[in-house]
């Protein structure tokens, strides 16, 4: 019982640090791209900004996703 | 009168699922609230239809004060030089009718009072998760689940009214015509898992922001919540404009006609 119990908890780190590690790598490029158009064509910037956030919501989803994960395997301690 | 009659039904649904919340066993977390509840000596925190009320109050009230001003502003429409509550609701409406207006079109009038609303109620709810002993209402999977299935209801049906169930349907089916049962059940899965990752997203955010700050205040109890709490506000504002956003592009690709 205790090694399942640590097994879980091995589990939920791996799940929300794997989730976090693709999602900032993912929200990173995209930052720097949107930057990158900003800093290059600064009037764009009403137009890049919208589309961005937006992006970066999709990416966040799933860091989410493997947060809720992450928490319903700490909930079976 | 339709409009306010459909905004009130859309809150009165969040009231009946965040209700069934609480019957519901979902795990449970320390989080802020209990932590600042508990050295305040309260035994138990609001629960999520608490806040949804509250929420709705302060809404109802702002409303209503604003509707005088701008009845008074229409005798003497001089602005008001002051930054205050006046002026934060005019600028946030301002900026949601830009949104819906510039994504939804020329028809955006018939959906203004249901992303206008979502927007506030949203707003006010994450606002509200950042006052020691309020439960936002978005922390709970079932409101957000409910404001997520009417944004479904409400593109399908102005979908089908807009274009015809057999033009509607149509666009579920791919680009050739043999491809209709591949593509329609793809369809058919998107389209029934969106209302599920609008409210999931949401939720998640919230729920993680507020556990954050629970975990620090429990580790370090003072300076560094603020930071964090800071960073709230920030989750705050974006996941509002985040959630009406993707209602309203919904809302667009369900009515527009050119595709």
């Amino acid at each position: 019982m205790e090694s399942q119990a640590g097994l879980i908890a091995i589990a939920a780190g791996l799940a929300i640090g794997l989730g976090a590690f693709g999602a900032a790598g993912g929200q990173g490029r995209a930052a720097a791209a949107a930057f990158e158009g900003i800093a290059r064509n600064p009037s764009s910037k009403d137009d890049v900004f919208t589309p961005f956030l937006l992006g970066l919501a999709f990416m966040e989803f799933q860091a989410i996703l493997s947060f809720i994960i992450a928490i319903m395997l700490v909930g079976k301690f | 009168m339709k409009k306010v009659l459909f905004s009130l039904l859309s809150i009165g649904l969040g009231f009946i699922f965040a209700g069934h919340a609480q019957a519901a066993g979902i795990p449970h977390f320390i989080n802020y609230f209990e932590i600042t509840a508990h050295q305040l000596g309260m035994e138990s925190v609001l629960s999520p239809a608490v806040g949804a009320l509250f929420v709705t109050l302060i809404l109802a009230i702002l409303g209503l004060s604003f509707r005088s001003y701008v009845n008074s502003a229409m005798a003497n429409p001089v602005p008001s030089d002051r930054f205050g509550l006046v002026v934060f609701i005019e600028l946030i409406a301002g900026f949601v009718t830009d949104l819906t207006k510039d994504l939804i079109g020329e028809s955006y009038k018939t959906f203004l009072p249901l992303v206008g609303t979502l927007f506030f109620f949203i707003l006010f709810n994450n606002l509200l998760g950042l006052v020691p002993g309020f439960p936002p209402a978005t922390e709970s999977m079932s409101t957000n689940l409910a404001m997520g299935l009417i944004v479904f209801f409400t593109y399908n049906i102005f979908g089908v009214k807009a274009q015809g169930i057999k033009s509607y349907l149509a666009h579920f089916g791919g680009p050739v015509w043999w491809l209709f049962p591949v593509m329609f059940v793809i369809e058919l899965i998107s389209h029934s898992f969106r209302p599920v990752s609008l409210s999931l997203r949401l939720m998640g955010n919230i729920f993680g922001d507020h556990m954050l700050v629970g975990v620090f205040t429990g580790l370090t109890y003072v300076v560094v919540p603020s930071l964090l709490m800071f960073f709230g506000l920030l989750v705050a504002f974006v996941q509002s404009f985040i959630f009406t956003l993707l209602s309203a592009i919904y809302i667009s690709m369900a009515v527009s006609h050119d595709h």
